[in-house]
């Protein structure tokens, strides 16, 4: 079970290096992500998509709001 | 792994650093006037019109003590108010309010179909951030 973090705990998880991924569509992402995330749409996030990432650095999944 | 619960809508309310088409558009952020009149509940609204009228201003901002928006006065209700009368008691409560990452032609769109002159934009939370005008920003 990922950990929730708040806006505040994301600005200093990626200031301190962590990686973030927005796991809606592409479309959605071209319009507008946070600086600095890469786009891995949900149906697609796995290991071999994730397989890019530093697993040693923090990872931070986020999509539109909460549901 | 951590989820960032409250996304992309939460992130964009404050402002934050974004990447993408929405960075060429002009926002709410970018058009709010940010000085903006600000009166509280418990004012008067006798007292408040000597403080408002020489400064020509058409709304005055009504807000709790954090920031937090509660309701809009417009001139029409503190011109020639009643001796005694409060904020309280006149103002128009839970204004409609935009976010800041609203784009021009969407605020224009909305409020030339709720024939609004002027709106506020405010954080998720109604904290006061500025105020658009139709006439302005048209």
């Amino acid at each position: 079970m990922p950990e929730s973090v708040t806006r505040e705990e994301v600005q200093m998880l990626v200031h301190n290096g962590a990686q973030l991924i927005e796991v809606l569509g592409a479309r959605q992402y071209a319009e507008a992500h946070l600086a600095g995330a890469i786009n891995i749409p949900l149906p697609h996030l796995d290991h071999k998509s994730t397989a890019a990432l530093t697993h040693e650095r923090p990872v931070i999944v986020y999509c539109n709001d909460i549901q | 792994m951590c989820d960032y619960l409250a996304g992309k809508q939460d992130w964009l309310a404050y402002g934050l650093p974004i990447e993408g088409e929405l960075t060429e558009a002009v926002t709410a952020s970018q058009l709010a006037v940010r000085e903006v009149s600000v009166c509280h509940l418990d004012d008067k609204l006798s007292e408040l019109a000597q403080r408002l009228l020489p400064g020509g201003l058409s709304e005055c901002v009504v807000v709790n003590e954090p920031g937090i928006v509660l309701g809009l006065l417009r001139k029409s209700i503190w011109e020639g108010a009643a001796n005694g009368v409060t904020v309280e008691q006149a103002m128009e409560p839970a204004p409609i309010t935009f976010r800041p990452y609203v784009r021009r032609d969407e605020i224009i769109s909305y409020m030339e179909k709720k024939k609004m002159e002027s709106a506020l934009v405010t954080t998720p939370d109604g904290k006061l951030l500025g105020l658009v005008r139709h006439e302005a920003i048209v």
